[in-house]
């Protein structure tokens, strides 16, 4: 019984994760990158 | 003891500067009536939701007041330099803690004494046998609150942005000894439910100790060397 | 400043492929649940960064504690690397929270005992990252930060039970079910994915850790080396 609705909460949910994280390990390069580059 | 007595000395010069400045009166006597009439004015039509308001409207008014009190304790100190001259007395940091703090609960306390009948009388909201029970409350209430908004006060009062700041940094802080404050009111004056006070007081009564001991213990940190 | 090392770099590979794994554990392996059915799913991820986030805010104060205690100001920087890290990941707590609650109790929002906690621990975070942006002196900002620091940990469990004893009138006694809908009596498959995902995002925390507080530390020695060189500056001109 597949509830879509449900699975599409719960991907949203996994989606914030995976967007927050890749959102502050960019954040985190660029500080570094910034850091290198003085 | 000759802390205690330095704080006390402390507490009667906050009190006395009071006094004859007038300062905090004036504010807070200001907002606590503006409080009270626009909510009154925005509910009034209806004596229930009035009666169910009166708790809250009441610590509103108090914590107003409690923010504009701590601020000026210490923003009397900042005119003159006269913070500097008060750190160079050969008094604890924590003396001075202790009696801005004193004379922020008495000055907060005694509105609530005010504010209560005030309150009672405007929202429809009788206290019954079990009066005396809400002025502990008020008294518990208020020192919770002058606790933190004296400690923030004291860590804001040589900050940039000050005033916007101490409401800030207080607020999450202050919201479970306004609740049960506010809870521990409703039960005397909206539910008449008297028994359960003793739980909130309870609360309020832990609250209280423990952070009167903490921030006592971390404040010398916040002041000047 | 010398380039991330190798290791570190491998460890970052690691942890994103555990990362996947758990997400597959949660997304394909782990059976629906009984009474939440999918939506059990969203839990492990949930679950995970409230841990890791709260365990962030310890981190932080302990290191707040430290400095106070030893004055070395790389315990301020750890610090405010646990601070930042903490924030994020109260952050994702929210908005996975907020995507939990609307599916299962109808509404984005009902004062439930952790979010509104997990909020207001938020807002602290965002007032130490203020108090810390007003004040310029390295020694004072860290003493003062500090401080608020140690409160804001003092304050949690306050919070949290204001929060549980929001909405009942007899909090002593008894009060409704926990919203979480978790219960002890979890299944060991369902306990053994969830632990899993903790430690996943615990390994997260650690690699982002360790890069901030890298960053921290290497801009205190710049802008230590910075000031010298003013003072230096001004010396020729008198």
């Amino acid at each position: 019984m597949f509830n879509f609705s449900q699975w599409g909460w719960v991907l949203f949910a996994w989606g914030q994760l995976i967007a927050v994280y890749i959102a502050y390990q960019v954040y985190l390069t660029w500080r570094l990158k910034r850091l290198e580059d003085k | 003891m000759d802390d205690l007595k330095d704080a006390l000395s402390i507490f009667k010069k906050d009190l006395l500067q009071e006094w004859r400045s007038k300062a905090v009166t004036v504010a807070t006597v200001f907002f606590a009536s503006i409080v009270l009439m626009v909510l009154a004015f925005a509910l009034g039509s209806n004596d229930t939701v009035l009666k169910i308001a009166a708790p809250g409207v009441l610590w509103v008014a108090l914590a107003f007041a409690g923010i504009i009190s701590a601020a000026q304790s210490y923003q009397n100190e900042l005119e003159e330099n006269a913070l500097e001259q008060l750190l160079l007395y050969p008094i604890a940091r924590s003396s001075i803690f202790l009696g801005k703090l004193l004379a922020n609960w008495f000055y907060m306390s005694l509105l609530g004494f005010i504010l209560v009948p005030v309150t009672s009388i405007l929202f429809k909201a009788p206290l019954g046998s079990n009066w005396w029970l809400i002025l502990v409350v008020v008294l518990l209430g208020t020192l919770g609150f002058s606790i933190i908004s004296s400690f923030y006060a004291a860590l804001t009062a040589n900050l940039r942005a000050r005033e916007s700041l101490l409401p800030v940094l207080m607020f999450p802080i202050v919201i479970p000894i306004l609740q049960a404050a506010v809870k521990a009111s409703r039960e005397l004056m909206t539910d008449n439910n008297p028994a359960i006070v003793f739980d909130w007081l309870q609360l309020l009564i832990g609250f209280d100790l423990i952070y009167f001991v903490v921030t006592l213990a971390v404040f010398h940190f916040i002041m000047e060397e | 400043m010398p380039k991330q090392p190798m290791w570190l770099n491998v460890y970052g590979f690691v942890v994103l492929v555990l990362f996947l794994l758990g997400m597959y554990l949660g997304l394909v392996v782990s059976p629906p649940d009984a009474s939440m059915g999918e939506l059990i799913r969203m839990i492990y991820a949930h679950v995970a960064v409230a841990w890791v986030g709260f365990l962030a805010v310890v981190l932080a104060a302990l290191h707040s504690m430290l400095f106070l205690w030893k004055a070395n100001f790389k315990d301020d920087i750890r610090a405010v690397a646990h601070a930042e890290i903490a924030l994020v990941f109260a952050g994702l707590t929210i908005a996975s929270g907020m995507t939990w609650s609307k599916p299962t109790l109808g509404v984005f929002w009902d004062w439930d005992a952790k979010l509104t906690l997990t909020a207001l621990l938020a807002s602290l975070l965002v007032g130490y990252f203020i108090v810390r942006g007003l004040i310029d002196d390295p020694e004072r900002r860290g003493r003062i930060s500090a401080v608020v620091m140690i409160i804001v940990m003092a304050s949690l469990p306050f919070n949290y039970m204001a929060a549980k004893w929001f909405r009942t009138l007899h909090p002593a006694k008894s009060y409704n079910v926990d919203a979480t809908g978790l219960s002890s009596t979890m299944s060991p498959v369902f306990v053994k994915i969830l632990l899993f995902n903790v430690v996943v995002a615990a390994m997260i925390y650690i690699y982002f850790f360790i890069q901030r507080n890298r960053i921290g530390q290497q801009e205190a020695e710049l802008f230590e080396k910075e000031t010298e060189l003013d003072v230096k500056g001004d010396f020729i001109h008198v």
